[in-house]
């Protein structure tokens, strides 16, 4: 028998080499925590820091706030973000709710197709909708002057309507295409996620329709419906494009800090309004966070997939609508389309491509097109293999709870960042030669990327990290948790598995994350606004510059090229992802 | 223990000696030892959270403990890592690559060195052979059966020929059917491969007819361990008992004598006590439905009870018949197990009053609860 001595605690008694693997995981984890550090947490820090000190750097502690809100013409812009966040919300999260009930609950004809064109809205900078209901409702629009007079003249009566566009009215019908996308996929997830039984248990127990609707649809998509509400708003309260465009004098914050820093070049208040700007945001987002946990925990054992309706009536109802949904997206679209081709509107209605030569106009034209292309495709590449990566560190690492936390609440922080206030914080921080620190002068190390392409490139990436880090931590989690145990004990290093087995397993989401980057740098405008320079002029910027300066023709022009772009990205990207599902993902398909 | 068999190789080939794990507040491992032999195959048999993965993954490093130390072929392997431990592992959903065939996902751990083709082919079509799926090399795993999946999970846990082969409840995720056929085949294989075997399940039959040896855990702890004949006849503790087949527990007995007890009434000898019992204190009987056994009304005699029949459940090849001792205080119920043939000779009927007996080879005694 062993002694007492012998069976004593006995502690890891052989240390372990100093280039384990578990040594390169957590390095390499601890660099994904230091990128974000540097990319998100350093920035926001010095922003909240600049509102707090006066345009000379001098520490005012709140007094930037006070001003703020005891300035009406300031404060008023709070107010009306907040108006029209709440009024478009009150329509697009309805209306959203309605199309994916339709496209996931009944079986009408033609879905893919509204599916798609409910999508289209997201290829094009929020610009465009701006543009749009300018040639629309504006002073000289296709309803305001009754089409051109056609109806008075051919029919004799005159349906002209003057809408006001400009001001709220314009903004919050910008922001309802804006947003319905966007709450349509969160409801349409929500909404496929049910089980057929509790329905055969309601209509068992002899619930009527609406009460079932009220007793089971409903609660079951509650937290799909509140994380809707909670993006639609956030989507709203920091648009920029729209505001822009048909905002007139109805001032909003996304509009305020612009104006505060290019126009009057008062970057303390810009800091302040960004403050402002990001602290609804945040709370939003919180909420978010907190009721998508919940719904994990909701998730339980295998449900029943519940057969779409097909009563005759449910079905007419809804076709109707989607197709009236469908039918304004469509004479949207082709307006766009339409008054980029237009020669002169309203005057001479002939086709041209004159619009599209860009000559004599601010904004870069063509470079600025190419330019777009390739900073889109730079933020793919880079911006999908860091994601990936590092979801891949997160999930996929045993141990290391508290710096896999950090990582995953830093890489889930940007979704609550508007554009703008990513923009404002890069200008400050990398246009800063030296930061001071606790009284030290430090020289930026990243100054020097400053006015590049890197740092759009990196703007983009941080902008749009988190939804793709979702889709990737997702995508990661459908993987038997085991293979890394099963590598281990074959002796074989992670990353050959991570090459050999993970990725290939993933890769529909690599792509579909590579073209999530790609389309939306293309699109975006608040977040490079600010950091774009004279000598890489942007697509989407010169769409702003263009419309600023009157020529909304060939705004309308560019933003139908930038939207074209995408359409073909997405093409090219659905065709890399079919023949690399061919080639790779054939394990996926049963030979028998 | 593990020191003094040091003298034989094959004797203690996986020691492992006072584990102790613990998740926060809660203990996986509460000071677990034990021996596995080379070339045995030993089960660890347990409800599920009662630590018996915990075991698997801390002898193969997947985990670290928190105390105490595991040696493989006399080599204290406590603070390598899973790569340097030699063992291969078997998971409960196999875990097999999806985008790699059958072949690749077996030859997956063997060194891919210039000219070394020849050989991994050679080596995987040797293991694919020995696991019974040749042919099967191009085959993607989502093209294979279950059974086929969990063969060549096995060939390439076996590829690197590990000293340890470990199985996390290989079988739970077949049907019954498939099930019962490919423990057979594992066990034989095991056999024929002479691998040092450790396999963690919940399900007993699944112990009982594979294993050499049944490492039997409740809450962190090893609570008996032994071949399947002696824990399956000589459960240590009521838990063992009711875990590992099914037993009668009659309350209320009282130790009159070295092996007698008394029981409503009635005397009764008991030929094990595996928790030692006092003369005078209160025990609880212990005897296995299958080994009751009914008597034609007679006179009581010694480790006989009347008892009254309550109901009949027919399982096809047996009868699980319900009854309530009539004589000692408390209606006490207790179950049997007739075979067919037995039970239509005696033609039993609800209300029927009946004689019993335990024979007293088949009766444990226990400490009361």
């Amino acid at each position: 028998m062993p002694t007492r001595a012998d069976t004593a605690p006995l502690r890891t008694a052989v240390s372990e080499s100093l280039f384990s693997e578990r040594r390169l995981r957590a390095a390499l984890l601890l660099l994904a925590v230091l990128w974000l550090v540097c990319a998100v947490v350093l920035p926001m820090a010095q922003i909240a820091g600049i509102s707090l000190r006066n345009d000379h750097g001098v520490w005012v502690g709140l007094a930037n706030f006070k001003t703020y809100f005891t300035n009406p013409a300031l404060s008023t812009s709070l107010w009306n973000s907040l108006y029209v966040s709440a009024a478009t919300t009150l329509v697009s999260v309805p209306l959203a709710f309605v199309f994916a009930y339709a496209l996931t609950r009944t079986d009408i004809p033609l879905k893919g197709f509204f599916r798609g064109l409910a999508m289209a809205p997201l290829f094009a900078p929020t610009l465009l909708y701006g543009i749009t209901l300018v040639y629309l409702f504006g002073r000289k629009g296709l309803v305001t002057t009754g089409f051109f007079g056609f109806f008075s003249r051919v029919l004799g009566f005159d349906p002209s309507v003057d809408i006001g566009l400009y001001g709220k009215v314009g903004i919050i019908l910008s922001e309802i295409i804006f947003t319905f996308p966007q709450a349509m996929l969160i409801l349409s997830i929500a909404l496929r996620a049910t089980d057929a039984r509790l329905y055969e248990a309601a209509q068992a127990l002899g619930a009527s329709r609406i009460r079932t609707f009220f007793t089971v649809t409903l609660p079951g998509v509650k937290y799909g419906l509140l994380s809707a509400v909670c993006v639609s708003l956030i989507l709203c309260f920091t648009d920029f494009g729209a505001p822009k465009v048909v905002g007139g004098q109805f001032n909003v914050l996304a509009t305020d800090i612009y104006k505060q820093v290019i126009g009057q070049q008062n970057f303390a208040m810009g800091a302040t309004v960004s403050v402002v700007l990001l602290l609804p945001t945040v709370l939003a987002f919180l909420l978010d966070r907190l009721v998508q946990r919940r719904q994990a925990a909701l998730i339980v054992a295998k449900s029943v997939p519940l057969a779409p309706c097909a009563a005759p009536w449910t079905r007419l109802f809804h076709f109707c609508f989607c197709s009236l949904i469908s039918l304004g997206l469509l004479v949207f679209l082709g307006t766009a389309l339409f008054a980029s081709l237009v020669k002169v509107w309203p005057y001479d209605l002939s086709l041209s491509l004159l619009h599209f030569r860009f000559e004599n106009m601010g904004g870069g034209g063509y470079d600025a097109l190419s330019n777009s292309i390739r900073m889109s495709l730079y933020s793919a590449v880079a911006g999908t293999t860091v994601t990936f990566f590092s979801a891949y560190l997160i999930e996929k690492s045993r141990g290391m709870r508290s710096l896999r936390q950090t990582a995953y609440f830093l890489s889930m922080a940007p979704l609550a960042l508007p554009g703008l206030v990513i923009g404002l914080a890069y200008i400050f921080f990398f246009n800063a030669p030296t930061w001071q620190l606790a009284g030290f002068a430090i020289p930026n190390p990243f100054n020097r990327i400053y006015g590049t392409m890197a740092i759009l490139v990196l703007c983009n990436m941080v902008h749009f990290y988190s939804v793709c880090f979702l889709t990737a931590t997702t995508a990661l989690k459908q993987l038997d948790k085991e293979f890394e145990a099963v590598s281990e004990s074959m002796g074989v290093p992670f990353y050959k598995t991570f090459f050999r087995v993970t990725a290939p397993v993933c890769l529909p989401a690599i792509v579909e994350i590579g073209q999530f980057y790609f389309v939306n740098s293309m699109a975006t405008v608040s977040a490079v606004i600010f950091l774009y320079s004279a000598d890489i002029p942007l697509a989407s910027v010169a769409v702003a510059n263009m419309d600023d300066a009157g020529d909304i023709a060939p705004a309308a022009a560019m933003s139908v090229l930038i939207v074209l772009v995408n359409i073909v990205a997405r093409n090219v990207f659905g065709f890399v992802s079919a023949r690399l599902s061919h080639r790779s993902q054939s394990w996926s398909k049963r030979a028998s | 223990m593990t020191h003094a068999t040091s003298a034989s190789p094959d004797h203690g080939y996986l020691a492992a000696s006072d584990l102790v794990k613990r998740y926060g507040h809660f203990t996986a491992l509460g000071g677990v030892s034990f021996t596995v032999n080379k070339g045995e195959f030993v089960s660890v048999l347990g409800p599920s959270g009662c630590g018996k993965t915990t075991i698997l993954r801390v002898v193969s490093g997947l985990e670290r403990q928190d105390q105490g130390r595991v040696l493989i072929a006399g080599r204290d392997v406590s603070a390598l890592s899973t790569a340097r431990r030699n063992v291969g592992i078997v998971f409960q959903s196999y875990a097999l690559f999806p985008n790699l065939t059958a072949a690749q996902n077996v030859a997956y751990g063997l060194k891919n060195s210039i000219g070394a083709q020849k050989a991994i082919a050679r080596r995987v079509h040797e293991l694919m052979t020995l696991v019974g799926l040749q042919g099967m090399q191009t085959k993607y795993p989502a093209q294979l059966s279950g059974g086929q999946q969990q063969r060549v999970a096995l060939a390439r846990a076996m590829a690197l020929s590990p000293d340890i082969l470990l199985l996390d409840e290989p079988l739970s995720a077949l049907d019954a059917q498939v099930r019962s056929h490919l423990r057979l085949e594992i066990k034989a294989l095991q056999q024929r491969l002479g691998v040092t075997t450790m396999m963690v399940t919940h399900d007993q039959e699944e112990a009982l007819t594979m294993a050499d040896r049944i490492l039997v855990m409740d809450q962190g702890t090893v609570v008996q361990q032994g071949s399947p004949r002696d824990i399956y006849d000589a459960p240590a503790t009521p838990f063992v008992a009711s875990f590992i087949g099914a037993m009668n527990f009659l309350t209320g007995a009282r130790k009159l004598d070295q092996g007698l007890f008394e029981l409503g009434g009635s005397r009764f000898q008991a030929a094990r006590e595996p928790q030692p019992l006092a003369i005078g204190q209160q025990a609880t009987l212990g005897i296995r439905p299958e080994d009751v056994a009914f008597k034609k009304s007679e006179t009581l005699r010694d480790n006989r009870l009347q008892a009254k029949v309550g109901h009949l459940e027919f399982r096809g090849p047996s009868t699980r018949v319900s009854l309530v001792l009539t004589q000692a205080g408390p209606r006490i119920p207790i179950e049997a197990d007739l075979p067919a043939a037995t039970a239509r000779e005696l033609r039993l009927a609800p209300e029927a009053m009946v004689q019993l007996e335990l024979p007293a080879e088949r009766v444990s005694a226990y400490v009361a609860a």
